[in-house]
């Protein structure tokens, strides 16, 4: 998997429904503690966790372990939220570069994605739903859960919020409806669909730092290493591809038996290599 | 290019931030309440965000003007260093910023006028010593200038201490306070070089050798005084020929009697910042050369730092006399 990997995490089906037809998910087989999809190349995830910071936080929690890329994902928490009046329109889309919880002091912020095409602001995380519209930031439910817990796990620049207002005063509240939401996110499906190349294009990134050197399992199904010659294993089949890309290393080391010469046989030969600058 | 503006709320209304904000008329700065929040956070790739940088202006709360380390010198008995960046424009391989913070935005301090006082109280405590103030260790004096207004602000006050010398490190080419500007003799630009055939490979948008030779040579016939440095000695095939190529075409472009001061540093980390650098880098060249632990560095071999030191100052003593020469390495 080198194109990268995108997990969506929903709070609600209706929010998350045009998106698994849009991008072609289907739910996983088998018994899950939320729905999840995925799409046919695996390369893109999605959860419906529920309402609120709990289920938010159990649903990345969740996915984070059923994703085999989670850790190098690029990870959005989308959805509609409140708005104060002056914040925008209904149907208005949102980056989120700052973001709080109601009850203490602690703010986040998020990581601002390159060429962002879309308005930015703050929200706050409530833990009920709130109709005070004075204010001049985004509300929902479930924002705070999820980057809490997402940004102990992964890179802050792989993890964005993205937002659509779906009330900005008591009046508007009562037309969100199931369809009003589908509606909504079906407007701004053109946008997801150019956030995910931006998401694509960093989890790359991060996929090809963190991907495991080249020949590793095969040499360790093999024979045994111990866990620091595991590292020290590594380190030196990185440094072989960074310093002999067109030089295979299986048949060079294919008779040797034991991890002490395997790695004696890569140190010697990387040590005795000359760096060519011109 | 600048990815996001963050501006600490307690400085909003600095006349600096103020100007720097006209720079930027299409950023909707956000403002915080300390630079941490951003800078310092856990989980940060510093290789994406170098990539998009966001500027924070923020204003530093003590420790203006620090000790160099040990070794970390140019000829004077006290050494002080002083920060008014994190982080650079130019993305150098080896550059030890990135096992240092853990993000890659640029924190630019505007309260000049606390670091100014601080550097006034260090002189006059240090009456009738000899002194030398480094800017440029946390960044480039000068790749920023445009913005931060750095330089024209501190050379006038360096300029009222001719006791006292200033290093402004830089790879810059941009120059333009110092072009418009009458030389100051206790002052010293000091350039980083290596040869042009390895800085085009690790030397990630900073200016070319050419274009430094050139800078370097337009500063000299003004009258500046330049620092050559030397630092850090890349090891690879032909090095010594690389090298004996640089320091001819270096001093074919210099006139001698500007230079003020050369010093060569070998490449070396601290263990644990190359761990962190290494981690985000894997794939970088030259820090997957031969480099081995000593003590609590990661540097080359014995031998090969000891050969390429001698080496090149065997070299530069043919172009320039033993008292220029002055080790830099910044024991840690
Ligand atoms: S110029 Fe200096 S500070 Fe800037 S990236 Fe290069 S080594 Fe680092």
């Amino acid at each position: 998997m080198s194109n990268g990997c995108i997990c969506w995490v929903i709070a609600l089906p209706s929010e998350a429904k045009t998106l698994i037809e849009e991008f072609k998910m289907f739910p996983i087989q088998g018994d899950t503690l939320f729905p999840v999809y995925k799409n046919k190349n695996e390369d893109e995830w999605l959860i419906i966790t529920g309402v609120g910071q709990l289920n938010a936080t159990s649903g990345v929690s969740y996915l984070y372990s059923l994703c085999p890329y989670a850790r190098t994902s690029f990870w959005i928490n989308f959805g509609i939220a409140g708005a104060g009046k002056k914040v925008g329109k209904i149907g208005d889309i949102f980056f989120i570069n700052e973001l709080r919880n109601y009850d203490y002091d602690k703010v986040h912020y998020p990581f601002i994605l390159p060429q962002l095409k879309i308005k930015s602001a703050m929200l706050r995380t409530y833990d009920k739903p709130q109709n005070n519209y004075q204010n001049s930031f985004l509300f929902d439910m479930e924002s705070w859960g999820f980057y809490n817990i997402i940004q102990r796990k992964i890179t802050r620049e792989l993890i964005a919020i993205i937002k659509i207002i779906s009330d900005n005063s008591i009046k508007t509240i009562s037309s969100i409806s199931k369809d009003f939401v589908k509606k909504l996110v079906k407007e701004k499906v053109e946008y997801l669909v150019s956030l995910k190349d931006i998401g694509y294009s960093l989890s790359r990134i991060e996929m090809e730092r963190k991907k495991e050197p080249y020949l590793f399992s095969d040499i360790t199904k093999n024979i045994h290493f111990t866990f620091s010659q595991r590292e020290q294993l590594k380190k030196f089949l990185i440094r072989w591809d960074v310093h002999f890309p067109k030089r295979p290393l299986f048949p060079e080391i294919k008779d040797l038996k034991d991890a002490k010469s395997v790695l004696g046989y890569l140190e010697s030969s990387l040590d005795s290599h000359i760096l060519k600058w011109e | 290019m600048i990815n996001q503006i963050y501006i600490e709320n307690e400085i909003k209304d600095h006349p600096r931030v103020q100007s720097i904000l006209k720079k930027f008329k299409r950023k909707k700065p956000i403002y915080i309440d300390k630079y941490a929040s951003v800078f310092n956070k856990k989980n940060q790739n510093f290789r994406i965000q170098k990539k998009y940088p966001s500027l924070i202006l923020s204003q530093k709360k003590a420790g203006y003007v620090l000790k160099t380390p040990a070794d970390f010198g140019i000829g004077n008995s006290h050494n002080f260093y002083f920060s008014h960046m994190y982080n650079c424009l130019y993305d150098c391989e080896y550059c030890f910023l990135q096992g240092m913070y853990s993000s890659a935005d640029y924190v630019l301090f505007v309260n000049f006028e606390d670091f100014e006082e601080e550097i006034k109280e260090k002189i006059s405590f240090l009456k009738n010593e000899k002194v030398t103030f480094f800017s440029g260790y946390d960044c480039d004096s000068l790749a920023f200038e445009k913005i931060s207004g750095f330089v024209k602000y501190f050379l006038p006050i360096f300029k009222k201490f001719p006791n006292v010398d200033i290093e402004l490190r830089t790879k810059s080419t941009q120059m333009d306070p110092l072009f418009s500007m009458e030389p100051i003799s206790n002052c010293v630009v000091a350039f980083s070089l290596m040869p042009t055939e390895i800085a085009k490979k690790v030397d990630h948008k900073a200016p070319s050798i050419e274009k430094r030779i050139n800078t370097i040579s337009e500063l000299a016939s003004m009258g500046w005084k330049i620092g050559l440095r030397f630092d850090p000695l890349i090891h690879g095939e032909n090095w010594k020929i690389l090298y004996s190529n640089l320091f001819e075409n270096v001093f074919k472009n210099i006139d001698r009697k500007v230079i003020h001061s050369i010093t060569l540093g070998p490449l070396r980390f601290p263990k644990d910042m190359f761990k962190k650098i290494i981690s985000m880098n894997p794939r970088s060249k030259v820090l997957s050369d031969k480099l081995v632990l000593r003590g609590n560095k990661i540097s080359y071999s014995n031998g090969i730092e000891q050969e390429m030191q001698s080496f090149c100052t065997g070299l530069l003593k043919d172009y320039s006399p033993d008292t220029l020469f002055f080790s830099c390495k910044g024991n840690f």
